[in-house]
C-alpha cells in the first residue's frame, strides 16, 4: 500500500509505502513538477516491490528460497544480481571475521563456485537470509533511480534505520538528523548526511531479541546502539551489525577495513 | 494554567514557522496578515481605549484575558444587569461603568467596543457603534437574521473602520496548521465533512428570581437566542468553509426538543446536512442531553482524515514515520532543523485500530462542555488581533467574510428545520467572497 503528496510550494514530493521488507519506506523528492516525481516515486516503488520479491526467504517462489531448499542437496545457480550480493557477503564476511554472516551460523560451509555462478551448502541445515542487507541495497538501487532521473535532493528513510541522502535539505548545508535512544527517546546524536548513507544497528524496546551472533548463537541483547554513515547502504548494513556483534577488542581491525566509514557506538542505559 | 498546555502568541507563530521565514501563511491566512510586522514594531508601546458592553460570563472570560493585554486598555464597561456590572467592575475598577451602551458610544474618547450582549442586540449595537465611529468587536453569532447580518457586514464595509466577529477559531494555532495541512494536500480530496457538539447539560444558568429567567437565559428563547445553530454550529460551519474553500449552497435539516421540555423554545437536538456545488455533504448534528462524542469536525478526504478539535490526522492506509511528516512541516516553513526518526530498525505497529498522529506539539485541546471560552481556543490571539486592528485602523482581511458566511449558514440551517424543507442559499444574502464571489 503506498500513499504520496505534492508540496507545491516547496516542490516537495512525498511518497510513502507500507508493508516492504517488514517496514515502511518513505521518500521526500526535492525539486521539479510533480508529474516528473510522481513517476521517479513510481519507478521507485516498482524496484522495492521487485527487491522484496528477489530477497525474500518467505516467499517461495523468490531466488532466495530456491537457494534454501535446494542447495544442500545440489549447486544451484543463481541470476547475476543475487552472485554479486553473495560474492558482497563473503567478502564482508571475511571482513568483519565473521560478526556479518548471511547464515547466522557458519558461512564458510557455503560454497561460491565462481565458474557457474552457483551456491552450494555444506551442512544441510543452512539457510540464507539476506533481510540484514535488503534495505541497503535497495537504497544503493534507488539512489541508482535518482541518479539517473537527475534528482539532486532526496531523503529516502528505510525503517528509520536505513537512511540516504541526497544533496542537503532545501535550507542548509546538510541533512540534520537526530539519532534517539529507542529505550528512553532521548536523543543521542545529531548527525550530518550529505551524499551518504546512515545506517543503524540495535535493540529496540519493541524488539530486545533480533540480532544473532554467529559465532555464538546467542541473540545481542545489550542497550547499545550503532550509527554508521559512509558512501555505500549495504556496507553501512554489514558494519553497523558486526559492530552489535563484535568484541570490543576486534573492532579496530574490523572498522579499519571499512576506511570511508564513520562509526558511532552508543552505550545506551 | 501551565506553560506546557498554553501556547504564547509567540510560541504560536513559532509553532507555525512564522519565525522561519515560511511563505506559505501569507496567502492562505489573510487574515493573520493584516498587521505587519513594520505595523508590530510602530505600535509596540500603543494602546486601545475600550468601551465593553455585555459583562456576562463569556464578557468576564474577554475581560479578564484583556487584563494581561499590554495594548488593551478597557475604560468603560457596560451591562443593564447591575450584579454583571459588578463583577466586570471588579476586573476593571477604574473603569467607567454605563448601564445603557448608547450613553457609553457617546463617549469620544472611546476607541473600540467589545461587544457579547445576547444574540438579539449584536446587529443594531454593532451599527450603532460603527456609525459612531468605533471599532468593532462582536461576538459569534453575528445575528439573529440573514438580513441583519447583510446589515451589519454593509455597515462595516461603509464605515472603513475594523470589524471583528468572535470566531476564535481562525486564530487557533492547531487549526491554522489544521487548514495548511489540507490545503496542502495531506488528505487528498475532501469528500465529506461530520461536524457535532455534543454536551450534557441544561444550558441553564442560576436564576436569582423568575422574572429574570428570560434575561438570564436568554439563550433557550426564540426571542433573544436562535439556540445551538448560533451559539454552537457557527464556529463548526465556519471550519468547514475553511478547509473546502466553498460555501455550502443548500441545507437542510431537522431539530426537536427531545430531552430538555423545561419550557425553553430553542431546540435541543439538530440534525443538519449542508451541500457544496461539487456534492461534497458536510453534515451537522448537536445534542445536549449527551456528550459521549464530544465535539469534532471529522474532514475526511480520499487519502487521510484530520480532526482539528483532538488535533490529529489519520493516513488511510501507510504510516508515513512521523519524523518525516516533522520534516515535511519544516521544509515547507524553511526551517531548518533537527528531526529525529534514525534509529534501530522500526516495524510499524499492525494493530488494526488507527491512532493517528498529533498535528503539533504543545497543543490545546477542550472537551466542549464549557459554554464560556477554553485556555488555548485563540481567543486570546483574536483579542490581541482586534487590538492591533484597533490601533492600526486596518481590517483583518477575510474575517467578516468567513464570519458572515458562517452566521447566515447557521440561520439558514434553522430555517430549513423550522420550516420543513431544503433551503437555498438566497442569491440576495450573497457577498463577494469564495465561490458566491
Amino acid at each position: 500500500m503506498s500513499y504520496s503528496n505534492y508540496y507545491a510550494a516547496s516542490q516537495l514530493y512525498h511518497g510513502s509505502m507500507s508493508s516492504v521488507m517488514g517496514t515502511e519506506l518513505d521518500v521526500l523528492l526535492i525539486g521539479g513538477e510533480e508529474a516528473y516525481l510522481n513517476n521517479v516515486w513510481h519507478e521507485i516503488q516498482t524496484e522495492v516491490v521487485r527487491l522484496n520479491k528477489l530477497l525474500s526467504r518467505f516467499d517461495e517462489d523468490s531466488e532466495v528460497s530456491k537457494i534454501n531448499r535446494d542447495a544442500s542437496s545440489y549447486a544451484v545457480s543463481v541470476s547475476d544480481e543475487l552472485w554479486q550480493l553473495l560474492t558482497d557477503c563473503k567478502r564482508y564476511y571475511e571482513w568483519t571475521e565473521g560478526c556479518f554472516d548471511i547464515t547466522a551460523n557458519d558461512f564458510s560451509k557455503v560454497l561460491l563456485d565462481e565458474k557457474d555462478k552457483s551456491i552450494y551448502f555444506l551442512a544441510e541445515t543452512l539457510k540464507i537470509d539476506l533481510g540484514g542487507i535488503g534495505k541497503g541495497y535497495a537504497l544503493k538501487k534507488i539512489r541508482g533511480i535518482l541518479e539517473c532521473e537527475k534528482v539532486t535532493r532526496a531523503l529516502v528513510n528505510f525503517g528509520n534505520s536505513s537512511v540516504l541522502a541526497l544533496g542537503t535539505h532545501p535550507c542548509g548545508d546538510y541533512w540534520p538528523v537526530d539519532v534517539d535512544n529507542p529505550f528512553t527517546h532521548e536523543r543521542v546524536d545529531n548527525l550530518q548526511l550529505h551524499d551518504n548513507t546512515l545506517t543503524t544497528s540495535g535493540n529496540t524496546p519493541a524488539h530486545p531479541k533480533h540480532i544473532i551472533n554467529p559465532k555464538t548463537g546467542m541473540f545481542v541483547e545489550d542497550h547499545k546502539m550503532v550509527s554508521v554513515i559512509g558512501p555505500d547502504p549495504v556496507a553501512g548494513e554489514v558494519l553497523s551489525t558486526a559492530l552489535m556483534v563484535a568484541d570490543e577488542d576486534s573492532i579496530p581491525a574490523i572498522t579499519k577495513k571499512f576506511d570511508l566509514y564513520e562509526t558511532h557506538l552508543y552505550k545506551l542505559c | 494554567m501551565s506553560e506546557d498546555t498554553n501556547l504564547s502568541r509567540r510560541d504560536f507563530f513559532k509553532e507555525l514557522g512564522m519565525m522561519g521565514g515560511g511563505g506559505m501563511m501569507l496567502s492562505a491566512f489573510p487574515w493573520l496578515q493584516s498587521c505587519s510586522a513594520d505595523d508590530k514594531a510602530k505600535i509596540v508601546k500603543e494602546k486601545v481605549r475600550i468601551g465593553f458592553i455585555g459583562t456576562g460570563s463569556r464578557g468576564q472570560f474577554h475581560l479578564n484575558n484583556l487584563k494581561s493585554n499590554p495594548m488593551a486598555d478597557v475604560v468603560a464597561l457596560c451591562d443593564n444587569y447591575p450584579p454583571h456590572l459588578k463583577d466586570a467592575s471588579a476586573i476593571f475598577p477604574k473603569a467607567k461603568m454605563y448601564a445603557d451602551y448608547r450613553q457609553l458610544l457617546e463617549n469620544k474618547d472611546i476607541q473600540a467596543v467589545m461587544i457579547a450582549t445576547p444574540l438579539n442586540e449584536h446587529a443594531h449595537m454593532t451599527i450603532e457603534a460603527l456609525q459612531a465611529g468605533k471599532h468593532v468587536f462582536c461576538e459569534k453569532s453575528m445575528a439573529m437574521t440573514p438580513q441583519d447580518c447583510f446589515d451589519m457586514y454593509n455597515t462595516f464595509k461603509q464605515s472603513g473602520k475594523v470589524l471583528f466577529i468572535g470566531q476564535q477559531r481562525l486564530y487557533d494555532p492547531k487549526y491554522i496548521r489544521v487548514m495548511e495541512m489540507i490545503h496542502s494536500g495531506l488528505i487528498g480530496t475532501i469528500c465529506g465533512i461530520r461536524a457535532y457538539w455534543f454536551r450534557n447539560n441544561d444550558w441553564r444558568r442560576p436564576v436569582p428570581s423568575p422574572e429574570l429567567e428570560r434575561k438570564i437565559n436568554w439563550r433557550l428563547y426564540k426571542a433573544t437566542s436562535c439556540g445551538l445553530m448560533t451559539e454552537l454550529a457557527t464556529h463548526q460551519l465556519q471550519v468547514g468553509n475553511w478547509a473546502l474553500k466553498m460555501i455550502p449552497e443548500t441545507v437542510t435539516g431537522m431539530g426537536d426538543i427531545v430531552f430538555w421540555k423545561d419550557g425553553r423554545e430553542v431546540y435541543d437536538n439538530v440534525s443538519l446536512i449542508y451541500r457544496y456545488s461539487n456534492g461534497v455533504k458536510m453534515s451537522y448534528e448537536s445534542i445536549i442531553s449527551n456528550k459521549f462524542l464530544g465535539l469534532e469536525e471529522e474532514i475526511l478526504g480520499n487519502k487521510g482524515t484530520v480532526e482539528p478539535e483532538k488535533g490529529k490526522y489519520y493516513f488511510e492506509d501507510v504510516k508515513p514515520a512521523p519524523g518525516i511528516m516533522q520534516l515535511i512541516n519544516q521544509i515547507e516553513h524553511k526551517v531548518f532543523d533537527n528531526v529525529s526518526f534514525a534509529g534501530p530498525s522500526w516495524v510499524p505497529e499492525t494493530a488494526s485500530i488507527n491512532k493517528g498522529e498529533m498535528i503539533m506539539d504543545h497543543m490545546t485541546a477542550h472537551d466542549g462542555a464549557s459554554s464560556v471560552g477554553a485556555a488555548g481556543d485563540g481567543t486570546v490571539e483574536l483579542e490581541t488581533a482586534f487590538c492591533e486592528a484597533a490601533i492600526t485602523g486596518k481590517p483583518a482581511k477575510n474575517l467578516v467574510e468567513e464570519a458572515y458566511y458562517s452566521s447566515v449558514l447557521g440561520l439558514l440551517g434553522l430555517q430549513a428545520m423550522e420550516e420543513n424543507r431544503i433551503i437555498t442559499f438566497p442569491a440576495e444574502y450573497k457577498i463577494p467572497y469564495l465561490n458566491f464571489a
